[in-house]
Parts: structure tokens; sequence; C-alpha cells
């Protein structure tokens, strides 16, 4: 079995092993080309450390390529079936490699402090004059909290977004209730990037706002996410 | 020959005496307010390098623990994803071609792609370390995150419950 970690512009692997210590190459005759390792059985339960492993392995290539990461756990039976793969997504792989070329991505997370329920609860119960049980009391303090969400949104997206080449912003759309995007910034904007994300932090006191990365283009590595 | 002390020269004496030892108990004194400032200046400055010395810890722990989110964020959850894994398919029809443990791992995507909670979830869910929304509580220490979401669409959750996992 193949395991996938990037699809590159480049033929030369990066200098350094794979999962369980496997070696690197590359399969594909021209670009696009997939970074890979060859493996007995692939069955066994992977563990956070294969996590970093992965990541690992596309950062160094990353150093002396561009790649598209691959999502992890990707692997293929064989070499044919992923020549197959490379050749029928070929315009595809092209065109987001030359999206992200010489860009990294930096991911940001903003999240406001937890309500206690007693405190939300009051609120309610004053402005609704004691109509309304515990459930309206949950649904208003659920809808401020995403009003404020969608504040917080506002205020950190916009001046961050203007740093960066694209974004992507994360979540799931159920129960919104932390502000997590991805901003895929220039190499050489990414100090003024981290510079703009401190300044939030010392602007917007009552958020803890975290960024991290930089990571190799993990949100902008599909056509499904525009 | 010596003179024989006059009263007068015993009482300079005395004077000089009292006052020597005047001058050193004021440097004791001085001495001794000098050490308490130095004590002072350094246990400030043990407590300064403690505190910063935790924060730093503190706030380490906290952007490792984010990093571990933002890893598994982006491994399970992005990336080039290249199909034919495994197949999922309920009543003939296929649902999903995913890894199985990224399946696992993924629920946030599920439950986008899908547009089903899986959340009301069983054991085998539970007890996946990689869980993505358990760590995101394990991260900022607040109150389930979604665990108030929408209780499901039977379809998704229950099949996916007794067929795969």
């Amino acid at each position: 079995m193949l395991y996938i970690y990037a699809i590159t512009d480049s033929a030369t692997p990066p200098d350094c092993a794979g999962l369980d210590g496997a070696p690197l190459r590359t399969v594909g005759d021209e670009a696009p080309f997939a970074l890979v390792s060859e493996h007995e059985d692939l069955s066994r339960q992977m563990n956070e450390d294969d996590l970093w492993e992965h990541e690992r392995v596309v950062e160094n290539l990353m150093q002396v390529a561009t790649a598209l990461p691959m999502r992890f756990d990707g692997s293929v039976e064989d070499e044919e079936s992923l020549r197959r793969i490379l050749a029928e997504r070929r315009d595809e792989f092209l065109a987001l490699l030359e999206e992200v070329r010489g860009a990294v991505e930096l991911g940001v997370r903003a999240l406001l402090p937890a309500v206690p329920a007693t405190a939300a609860a009051t609120t309610v119960s004053e402005a609704g004059s004691g109509s309304g049980g515990t459930g309206t009391a949950y649904l208003l303090a659920r809808a401020e909290r995403e009003r404020a969400v969608a504040d917080l949104t506002a205020r950190v997206h916009e001046p961050l977004a203007d740093v960066a080449r694209r974004s992507a912003e994360g979540g799931s759309g159920l129960a919104r209730t932390s502000f997590k995007a991805a901003y895929l910034v220039d190499r050489d904007r990414v100090d003024e990037f981290r510079a703009r994300v401190e300044e939030l932090e010392s602007e917007i006191v009552d958020a803890q706002i975290v960024c991290t990365g930089p990571w190799p283009p993990y949100s902008f590595s599909s056509l499904e996410r525009r | 020959m010596t003179p024989e002390p006059t009263e007068r020269t015993k009482q300079l004496a005395a004077a000089k005496r009292a006052r020597a030892k005047e001058r050193s108990e004021l440097q004791r004194e001085v001495a001794s307010a000098r050490r308490a400032r130095d004590r002072e200046a350094w246990s400030a400055r043990r407590e300064a390098s403690r505190e910063r010395q935790e924060r730093g810890v503190s706030r380490a722990l906290r952007d490792r623990e984010v990093s571990l989110l933002d890893l598994v964020d982006r491994l399970l959850d992005g990336g080039v994803v290249i199909y034919g894994d495994i197949t999922l398919a309920v009543a003939d029809v296929d649902l999903l071609y995913v890894g199985l443990r990224a399946m696992v791992a993924s629920v946030e995507t599920l439950e986008r792609d899908l547009g089903v909670s899986l959340t009301a979830r069983g054991p085998s869910l539970e007890s996946s370390a990689l869980e993505s929304s358990s760590l995101e509580r394990n991260a900022f220490g607040s109150s389930p995150l979604e665990s108030d979401a929408l209780d499901s669409d039977a379809l998704g959750s229950d099949a996916f419950k007794s067929d795969a996992l």
C-alpha cells in the first residue's frame, strides 16, 4: 500500500523518512507528483504521533517545494491507481498548487469567555418579566452568544483578511460558539500577519485569540471548500 | 609624664565613645535596612520571575493544546482527499467515501457533510482519543461546545453506529 502525504510540483522527495521510518519517494512522470511511502499493512491504529509524523513530512517537503497536503490516513492499494488519480485530477491539482505557491496557512481562533448559566438566566428573567421557563432562558442566552460571536468575527476577521491572500472560515454550521478561520498568507507577510493578531489581542480584551502556524495549506487544498 | 585626666577630658572621651556608639548603631541600622531592602527586592524579583514563568508555562501549554487541536482539525478535516478508501452504503445508496479512522475522528466534518448531528454519540465515538469536539472542550475548558446540537435525523447517526462502528 502507498501512504500519501502530499501532492507536489517536485519530483524530488524531501530528505527524511516517512511513517514508521519508511523511505519517501514520489509517484508520477510530470507534475503533479504524489509524495508517498510504501507499507505492507496500514491497518494498525494510528495515534497522535502519526499525525505529527504526517505533518513533519509535509513541512519538510514545503521547505523545498510547493505542496498540497493530503488529509491524514489517505492511501491507495498500488501505484497504478495513484497514477490514475493523478491523471484524472491533474488540472485541479495544478491549479491549486499555483494558488498556494509561496504561501503558508495560519490558523486563528477566538473564544469568548463562557457565560455562567445563572447569570444568563437572571438577565433573561429580568427582561422577560418572569414569563418563559428555563427553555426560553436557554434559547435567549444562546441567541445572545451567537450575536456576540458574530460581532467578534467581524472585528477579528476583516483586519486579518486584509493581510491574507485568501481565507477560509471554519466551524460547523451548528451552534457556533467561537470564531475559527484559516488564512493563506504570503511567506513574506507572515510577520505582518502575526503583528496584526497581536494588535487584535490587545484591542479585544474580552476574547482569547490564538494564532497557530505556519501550517501547510490544509484548508486551501480542495476545490469544494470554496 | 602623663597628665592626670581632668574631668574635662573624661567628659570628652565619654562623648566621643557615645558618638562612636551612635555611629556604629546607625551604621548597623543602615546596613540592616539595606539588607531588608535587598531581601525585598530579591523576593520581588523572584516572585516576578515565578509569575513570568507560570504565565509562560500556561501559555505554552495552552498553545500546545491549541496546536494539537489545530493539527487534528487540519489533518482530519482539511487537505486533499482521495476517494476510494471505504464506501459506506445504506440501502444501496453510497453515503460517504473516507477512511474509517478519519470518520471516527472527525465528527465535525461528518456533521457538515451529511447535515446531521452525530453528537448524541455512542461509546465508540467517545472513546476515540482524537475526537475533535472533546479536544475542543479540553483546550478551552469551556462547556460542551456542540452537545446541545440538534438531535438528529435518525438515518445518519443510527445507521453509522450500527453499521460502521
